[in-house]
């Protein structure tokens, strides 16, 4: 019964599981991101084609979905296939720089996985509940983008010929065909965490010069 | 107070990432790279066989590797809708500084279903049919359709072929046949007779047989040329003893705006339309605007006119306010399928399918005008509005979207000599009808629909 419960919570369980801390009024997170960089995503930044990637976390009420602290970071990633590093200018709350990885690794370590980073400051310590959003886009769409994409993938089949007082007059109409359903994105990966009470959390470990807390 | 605080922090930070260059695709500083690589060669993965040599020349990828003309030649891959996805990537060439561009590609299911008939009313009873399409069914470039709609008494039969890319020249031509086999339920203004005796309305045996030619061109992103040739087969016979009661309430011969016998049909038609539209199934911004002309003979000359404009306005909530005017007019002897249908401006009646008419079914009147004297007449307009309230979902987001609506319209269906009739024995002074509408509409993975009043109005005969 136990191993089962516990399978279940395994199976339940979101792959990265973000980590809060408090020191003071101001929460800090911690969370592996890089784990989420999964075989299509590395396929993408190996194209040898600059892909941008932007990584939002914020952090939400429960129960009113009140964003409470967010932290952003963009990246424009390109493999070099010849000399197999990857060049990428990452932009955040902190400015813009330019990094070389020698491996994906590398790089997906520098920009998603995150070590105590500020998230929210002001946070009560009370019975609040709150909850950690984070989303990753792939090669984000601009409106526009979206918009053209959306309209070659509703029309394949359009008449060419115009008529103003046809069908559809009042907005009643019915059309059956491949609805894909271009997104914000070429691709988004969504993680949501556990919910957790603001004053039930830990507080923050610093680490030593040998990086143990 | 945090929240607020916190929320304007959030909209900010992300306007900032939107905003920001970093947003946007584009290659690493020059510095960074030493010199562009040559595109040694071109090839899309996942392609139907037929359809690879076609689209890998139309890419005309050559050079210097430019990652905006690759990014460029994967949204026209995407444009030609036979794929749901399309990424670029590069590999190493034969030597070093040459690369192959490698598309992978998704093909996605490219038939629809882009219209499905389906009512009932006197005198046809029950009618049945659908228009299918598909953009490649044979992956040679050449896109199908077929429409048929019958009734028993009355069928129309359509097909089509056409090229994506005529020429080269990225215009897209269709070529259609279609076939008539009609019995149109005629009434008149007040009334109809056959030989003096009333009757509930005189039926019209007609066929037409021929084709059209169709181009578009897109002349800008949003704005696009419409032509079409016309060429078509009619035989009428046109029923003796027929008179209509007018609205001065003379008996006369019944006007069925059509030539007796057999007699052919030119048309050209020359159109633009102009479309901002976010979305095509759910817009909530932008406007659309298109004007038609047709010029025909038949075998008395005729020339009509049409434009219509929509635009969209996006509210707080997701709301979106929709309004919308249409207006046209016909000039010369033109014959009854040729002129403004007022099934095709009212909800409330069934429009027509494929040509044909099934209903002789008047306009309502809500505002008693004498729009319930019109039928097929040369003057048309319509001013209207609609609100939408999004349910869940919808563009922008990554789910379907459902929404509820409601529309209202005036309008107005008449001819310019019927008007000078009316004026004599009655004192209401313009065909004019309300109409009020409201529904659901969705979207889901296999398509659009909606469910309105006027939906139901067209599965029941009141």
């Amino acid at each position: 019964m136990t191993a089962a419960l516990l399978l279940a919570v395994l199976l339940g369980a979101p792959p990265v599981t973000p980590w809060v801390e408090r020191d003071g009024d101001t929460l800090h997170l911690s969370a592996p991101l890089d784990q989420l960089f999964d075989a299509d995503l590395r396929r993408r930044l190996h194209s040898g084609l600059t892909t941008t990637l932007r990584l939002q976390i914020w952090l939400e009420g429960h129960e009113d979905g009140r964003v409470h602290g967010v932290f952003w970071r963009v990246a424009r990633a390109r493999w070099d296939l010849w000399e197999e590093h990857l060049t990428a200018i990452v932009d955040g709350p902190d400015g813009s720089r330019t990094e070389r990885h020698a491996d994906l690794d590398a790089f997906a370590r520098a920009f998603a996985r995150l070590e105590a980073q500020p998230l929210a400051r002001g946070v009560a310590q009370d019975d609040a509940v709150y909850r950690v959003r984070v989303r990753i886009e792939v090669n984000p769409l601009s409106e526009e983008q979206a918009a053209r994409m959306r309209r070659w993938l509703a029309l394949p089949g359009a008449s060419s010929a115009l008529d103003p007082l046809g069908r559809g007059l009042m907005g009643s109409f019915v059309r059956f065909f491949d609805n894909l359903k271009p997104g914000v994105a070429e691709r988004t990966i969504v993680l949501t965490g556990h919910p957790f009470r603001g004053d039930r959390l830990p507080y923050l470990r610093r680490k030593g010069s040998d990086g143990t807390p | 107070m945090r929240a607020p605080r916190a929320a304007a922090w959030l909209i900010a930070a992300l306007t900032l990432a939107t905003l920001s260059p970093a947003a946007a695709v584009r290659p690493p500083d020059a510095s960074e790279v030493a010199s562009d690589p040559v595109i040694e060669d071109v090839r899309l993965e996942g392609v139907r066989l037929g359809r690879r040599e076609v689209l890998a020349q139309r890419l005309d990828l050559r050079g210097p590797l430019d990652e905006a003309q690759v990014e460029d030649a994967r949204l026209r891959l995407l444009a030609t809708g036979l794929f749901e996805q399309v990424q670029a990537r590069l590999e190493k060439g034969s030597a070093r500084g040459r690369v192959v561009v490698v598309f992978d590609c998704v093909e996605r299911t490219t038939t629809s279903l882009d219209a499905f008939h389906l009512g009932v009313a006197r005198p046809s009873g029950p009618w049945l049919g659908a228009e299918i399409s598909d953009l490649d069914p044979l992956g040679l470039g050449v896109t199908g359709e077929l429409g048929l709609v019958s009734s028993g008494e009355q069928t129309a039969v359509q097909m089509g072929l056409g090229v994506r890319d005529a020429l080269g020249l990225g215009a897209a031509l269709k070529l259609r046949l279609r076939f008539i086999d009609g019995e149109e339920p005629m009434v008149g203004p007040r009334g109809q007779q056959i030989d003096g005796a009333p009757v509930d309305q005189v039926f019209l045996p007609y066929t037409r047989a021929g084709g059209e030619l169709a181009g578009t061109y897109g002349l800008l992103d949003a704005l696009s040329l419409h032509a079409s040739l016309q060429a078509e087969w009619v035989d009428a016979e046109v029923p003796g003893g027929a008179t209509q009661l007018d609205p001065d309430g003379a008996v006369r011969p019944f006007r069925f705006h059509v030539e007796d016998g057999a007699w052919l049909l030119g048309v050209v038609a020359l159109g633009l339309q102009y479309d901002t539209r976010d979305d095509p199934a759910f817009p909530a911004r932008g406007l659309r605007a298109s004007v038609v002309t047709r010029v025909g003979v038949s075998p008395d000359a005729f020339v009509s006119g049409l434009a219509g404009f929509e635009h969209y306005v996006a509210l707080p909530f997701g709301h979106v306010l929709r309004w919308d005017a249409k207006a046209g007019a016909v000039l010369g002897d033109a014959p009854f399928f040729e002129r403004f249908f007022i099934g095709d401006l009212h909800p409330y009646i069934p429009p027509r399918a494929l040509g044909l008419n099934f209903a002789r079914r008047r306009g309502p009147n809500l505002v008693d005008g004498t729009i319930v004297e019109q039928r097929y007449e040369r003057l048309a307009g319509r001013v209207g509005a609609e609100y939408r309230i999004p349910l869940g979902g919808g563009p922008r987001t990554e789910t379907y979207g459902v929404e509820f609506f409601v529309g209202g319209a005036l309008l107005s269906l008449g001819s310019p000599g019927a008007l000078r009739e009316v004026d004599f024995v009655d004192r209401r002074p313009f065909p004019l009808d309300v109409a009020i509408d409201f529904g659901l509409r969705a979207e889901t993975e296999i398509g659009v629909m909606g469910l309105s009043v006027g939906n139901l109005l067209l599965l029941v005969d009141p």
